[in-house]
C-alpha cells in the first residue's frame, strides 16, 4: 500500500509527502486513519495538486479537527466511489455513499467513481417535450423541459426550497420513475423533514411511498467545504447510473447548486489559486461545467433536473449564478419585490423564461397567450414610475385597462401549494396547462376586469376566481 | 440588480418630471388667481339677472310663451365641459360619471340624448366609451362671447321651435378652493334654470317684491326673449368659468402631489445610487487587494 506523511494542514486543505515515484494521481482519494483528539476515525481527502518532489495538496472531505502533522496518509488507488443502482433507493447517503439513515448497510452490487467524463455529444438525446408542473406561472411562462435542466434563482428567503419541495410533492408523487435528491450546503433540518415527508406520502393511489423511489444524498451546511464541494458529484454519479444502465428516467433535484460554487471558493484560495472576480475561484466556470455537463439526457434514459440557485444580494450578474445560467433550459427567477406583495410562488414573470417557450413546442395558442401576458406585464412595469408620480388617473383609458389586467394577472399567478397547506390553510391547487392558458387568455381579454383584485389571490382557474369574488361580495 | 449608472439616469429622468410638475403647479396657481378675480366680479351680475328672470317668469301674462312651455319632442342635449388639458387628477372621470347618469336615464326612458362638448380631454374619454358627441366645439380655455352667443342661439332656436326638451350643462361646480363637485345645471326649460339659479344665489333675495310691483316697458312678453338670451348666455359663461377654476384647483393639487412623490422617489433613488456606487467601489478594491495578495 502506498503511504505518505502529512506535512501541512491549512484549514480544510492539507499537504502530504509521498515517495516521488508513487505520487497518488489527481482526484485520487487519500485516507488518514488515526487518533483524532482521542477519537479513532479516518478522514478522506481528494488530491487536487502535485506540488513536486512527491508532495501533494488535497482537500479534506471531512472535519480536520484533531489532524496533526506526521500522520500517515494512505493512497486508496482511485477516486472516491459511491454505491449505485436500485439498492440505493429509499436510502439516505453522505458523499462517501455511506448510509446515514441508520437502516443498516447498503448491499449495492456496483460502486462508481464520482469523477467521470460527461456523455459524448453524439449520445445526447435531442428530444424536446414539455413537462407539466401544475404551477400556473411556471407552466405558462417558463415551461420545464422533459429531460432538461431548470434553475430556480432567488435571493435569501424568497422561497426556493419551498418550490423544490413542492415540485417533489407534485412531480414525484405522480411520476412512476425514480428520483435523486441532493442536499448541498443547505439547512440540515430540511433533509430530515424531507425524509419524513417522503415516508408518509404515497405515489398516486398505490401503497408505495415516495421514499422507496427516491435516493437522497446530503452534505449540508454542517459539513466542511470539501464535503459540500463533492456531494453534488456523488449525487450526480448515482443519478447518472440509473440513466446509463437503462433503469429509467430520473428526476434529479439539487438544493442548492450555489453552495457547490461557494464551497469551491472556500477551498480555492487555500489551494493557492488566485481569486477572480468578486473573490470567486478562477476555475468557477470549469467546475460548474464539469458538474452540469454530466446532468444530461442520453439515448438510454433522461435526467430531468431542477436546481435551486441562491443569488447573493439579489444580484443575478454575480459570477456564481451567471456561470450556472448558460447550462439551463428553463430559468425560474424568484423576485423579492413579489414576495413583498404577498404573492407566492414569487416567480418574476418578466425575468423567467424557457428555451421551449416556442410555438413549435408548446403550441401557438400557449405561445400567443404567454406573449400577451408578458406584454401587459411589461407595459405595467414601464408605467409604474408614471403611476408613482402622477397617479393612475393621468393614464389614458387604454393604459388604465392594461394596468388593471396586469395587476390581476400578477395576482392570478399566486397559487396555493400542496406543501404549504399546513401554513396557509388552503388546499394545494394543481392546474393543467390547457386550463392555465385558457384562464390567462380570458383575463387578457378582459373577462376578469369586473372582479376585485383580491379574488385572484390563491385560486386555481378563473372559474375559482369568479366564485371567490362572489364569496367576497357576500362577506 | 441595476448599476449605479442606470439609477443615475432614472433619477435624472424623475428630476425632469419634477421640474415639469412644479412648473405646471405654478402656472395653475397664477391662472387660478386670474380667473378667481373674474369669477368674483361676475357673480353679482349673474345674481341680478337671475332675480329679474325670476320676477318675469312669475308673470301670469307669459303662460303661453314658447320659452316657458315644456316641450315633448323626446330629444334632449347636454353640454359636457371636461378639462382643457391633462394632468388634473380624476377631473374628467368625475365629469364622465355625472354624464353617465344622464346617458343611462335617457336610455331607460327611451329618449334621445345628444352630447355637445368642447374639443378637450373629455372627447378622448368619450371615444373610449364609444360615445360620439353630436358636435365638438373648437374653443380656448374660456370661450369668447361670440362663441357663447352661438351656442345660446342654436339651442334657444331649437327649444322655441319645439325640437328640444331639455338642455343641461355637466361641469365641475366651484364652491371654494377646498370644494368642487360635478354637477348638472339645467339651462332649458328656462323655468328650471331660474329655479336653480335663485336657490343657489348668493345675495339676499327681495322676497317681498313681486311682479306686480314693477312697471315693464316694453312689455314683459317683449322683454322675455332677450332677457332669456342674457340669462342663458351668462349661465353658460359661469359654467365654463366654474369649470376652469375647478380645473386649475384640481391641477394645483395633482401637481403638488406629483412633485412630492417625485421628490420622495429622488430621495430613495439617491440612497440606492450611493449604496450601489459604494458597493461597486468596495468590490473593485477587494478584487485588487486580494489579487495583489495572491500573487505575492
Amino acid at each position: 500500500m502506498n503511504k505518505g506523511k502529512l506535512i501541512q494542514v491549512v484549514g480544510s486543505v492539507f499537504d502530504a509527502k509521498f515517495s516521488p515515484e508513487e505520487v497518488p494521481a489527481v482526484h485520487n482519494a487519500v485516507e488518514i486513519q488515526g487518533n483524532f483528539r482521542g477519537e479513532q476515525r479516518s478522514l478522506y481527502g481528494e488530491v487536487q495538486m502535485h506540488l513536486g518532489g512527491g508532495k501533494i495538496r488535497a482537500i479534506a472531505l471531512g472535519s480536520t479537527l484533531g489532524l496533526r502533522r506526521g500522520m500517515e496518509v494512505i493512497d486508496t488507488g482511485g477516486p472516491l466511489t459511491v454505491p449505485v443502482g436500485i439498492e440505493t433507493l429509499g436510502r439516505v447517503f453522505n458523499l462517501f455513499g455511506e448510509p446515514i439513515d441508520e437502516l443498516g448497510p447498503v448491499n449495492a452490487k456496483v460502486r462508481k467513481p464520482i469523477h467521470h467524463q460527461p456523455p459524448k455529444l453524439e449520445d445526447l438525446s435531442p428530444k424536446t417535450e414539455m413537462f407539466e408542473t401544475g404551477i400556473k406561472v411556471i407552466d405558462l411562462l417558463c415551461p420545464f423541459v422533459r429531460g432538461g435542466k431548470t434553475g430556480l434563482f432567488g435571493g435569501a428567503g424568497v422561497g426556493k426550497t419551498v418550490i423544490i419541495q413542492e415540485l417533489i410533492a407534485r412531480i414525484a408523487t405522480r411520476y412512476g420513475g425514480y428520483s435523486v435528491f441532493a442536499g448541498v450546503g443547505e439547512r440540515s433540518r430540511e433533509g430530515n423533514d424531507l425524509w419524513l415527508e417522503m415516508q408518509k406520502t404515497n405515489i398516486g393511489d398505490s401503497n408505495d411511498s415516495v421514499l422507496n423511489h427516491t435516493c437522497l444524498v446530503f452534505g449540508q451546511m454542517n459539513e466542511p467545504p470539501g464535503a459540500r464541494l463533492r456531494v453534488a458529484l456523488s449525487a450526480v454519479t448515482m443519478a447518472e447510473y440509473f440513466c446509463e444502465s437503462g433503469i429509467g428516467d430520473i428526476l434529479f433535484f439539487i438544493d442548492n447548486i450555489f453552495r457547490f460554487s461557494q464551497a469551491g471558493s472556500e477551498v480555492s484560495a487555500l489551494l493557492g489559486r488566485i481569486p477572480s472576480a468578486v473573490g470567486y475561484q478562477s476555475t468557477l466556470a470549469t467546475e460548474m461545467g464539469q458538474l452540469q455537463e454530466r446532468i444530461a439526457s442520453t439515448k438510454s434514459g433522461s435526467i430531468t433536473s431542477v436546481q435551486a440557485i441562491y443569488v447573493p444580494a439579489d444580484d443575478l450578474t454575480d459570477p456564481a449564478p451567471a456561470a450556472t445560467f448558460t447550462h439551463l433550459d428553463s430559468f425560474v427567477v424568484l423576485d423579492r419585490a413579489i414576495t413583498q406583495k404577498g404573492i407566492y410562488p414569487a416567480v418574476s414573470p418578466l425575468e423567467s423564461t424557457s428555451r421551449i417557450l416556442d410555438p413549435n413546442i408548446v403550441g401557438q395558442e400557449h405561445y400567443d397567450v404567454a406573449q400577451k401576458v408578458l406584454e401587459y406585464l411589461q407595459r405595467y412595469k414601464d408605467l409604474q414610475d408614471v403611476i408613482a408620480i402622477l397617479g393612475i388617473d393621468e393614464l389614458s383609458k387604454e393604459d388604465q385597462q392594461i394596468v388593471a389586467r396586469a395587476r390581476r394577472l400578477e395576482r392570478f399567478f399566486s397559487q396555493p401549494f400542496l406543501v404549504t397547506k399546513q401554513f396557509i390553510g388552503i388546499e394545494g391547487k394543481y392546474v393543467t396547462v390547457p386550463d392555465t392558458v385558457e384562464s390567462c387568455k380570458r383575463i387578457c381579454d378582459g373577462e376578469g376586469d369586473r372582479l376585485p383584485e383580491e379574488a385572484f389571490m390563491y385560486v386555481g382557474t378563473l372559474e375559482e376566481a369568479i366564485l371567490k369574488a362572489k364569496t367576497l361580495k357576500t362577506a | 440588480m441595476i448599476g449605479p449608472r442606470q439609477i443615475l439616469h432614472r433619477r435624472n429622468a424623475i428630476d425632469s418630471i419634477r421640474k415639469m410638475t412644479r412648473t405646471m403647479e405654478m402656472i395653475s396657481t397664477t391662472r387660478y388667481k386670474y380667473y378667481f378675480n373674474r369669477w368674483i366680479a361676475a357673480k353679482e351680475y349673474h345674481d341680478a339677472l337671475a332675480r329679474t328672470g325670476y320676477l318675469l317668469v312669475t308673470s301670469p301674462k307669459l303662460h303661453d310663451h314658447p320659452l316657458l312651455k315644456e316641450n315633448s319632442s323626446g330629444r334632449s342635449a347636454i353640454i359636457a365641459i371636461g378639462s382643457n388639458r391633462g394632468l388634473c387628477g380624476s377631473y374628467n372621470s368625475y365629469i364622465y360619471q355625472a354624464m353617465k347618469v344622464h346617458i343611462d336615464k335617457a336610455k331607460n326612458s327611451g329618449k334621445k340624448l345628444e352630447i355637445y362638448a368642447p374639443d378637450r380631454r373629455l372627447v378622448g374619454l368619450l371615444n373610449y366609451h364609444n360615445i360620439t358627441p353630436a358636435k365638438i366645439y373648437d374653443m380656448d380655455e374660456m370661450p369668447t362671447d361670440e362663441q357663447i352667443d352661438e351656442i345660446t342661439d342654436e339651442f334657444l332656436d331649437q327649444y322655441m321651435s319645439g325640437k328640444l326638451d331639455n338642455l343641461g350643462i355637466v361641469y365641475m361646480r366651484y364652491y371654494s378652493v377646498g370644494s368642487q363637485r360635478p354637477q348638472t345645471l339645467t339651462i332649458m326649460p328656462l323655468t328650471e334654470l331660474i329655479d336653480d339659479l335663485t336657490t343657489r344665489a348668493t345675495v339676499i333675495w327681495p322676497w317681498t317684491l313681486s311682479v306686480e310691483d314693477f312697471y315693464f316697458s316694453p312689455s314683459v312678453t317683449e322683454i322675455i326673449e332677450s332677457l332669456a338670451r342674457m340669462i342663458i348666455h351668462s349661465s353658460i359663461q359661469s359654467c365654463f368659468m366654474d369649470a376652469i377654476l375647478s380645473e386649475h384647483v384640481a391641477r394645483m393639487i395633482a401637481m403638488k402631489n406629483a412633485t412630492e412623490n417625485a421628490e420622495e422617489m429622488i430621495k430613495e433613488l439617491s440612497a440606492e445610487y450611493n449604496r450601489s456606487r459604494q458597493s461597486q467601489i468596495t468590490r473593485e478594491l477587494l478584487d485588487i487587494i486580494s489579487g495583489a495578495e495572491a500573487i505575492q
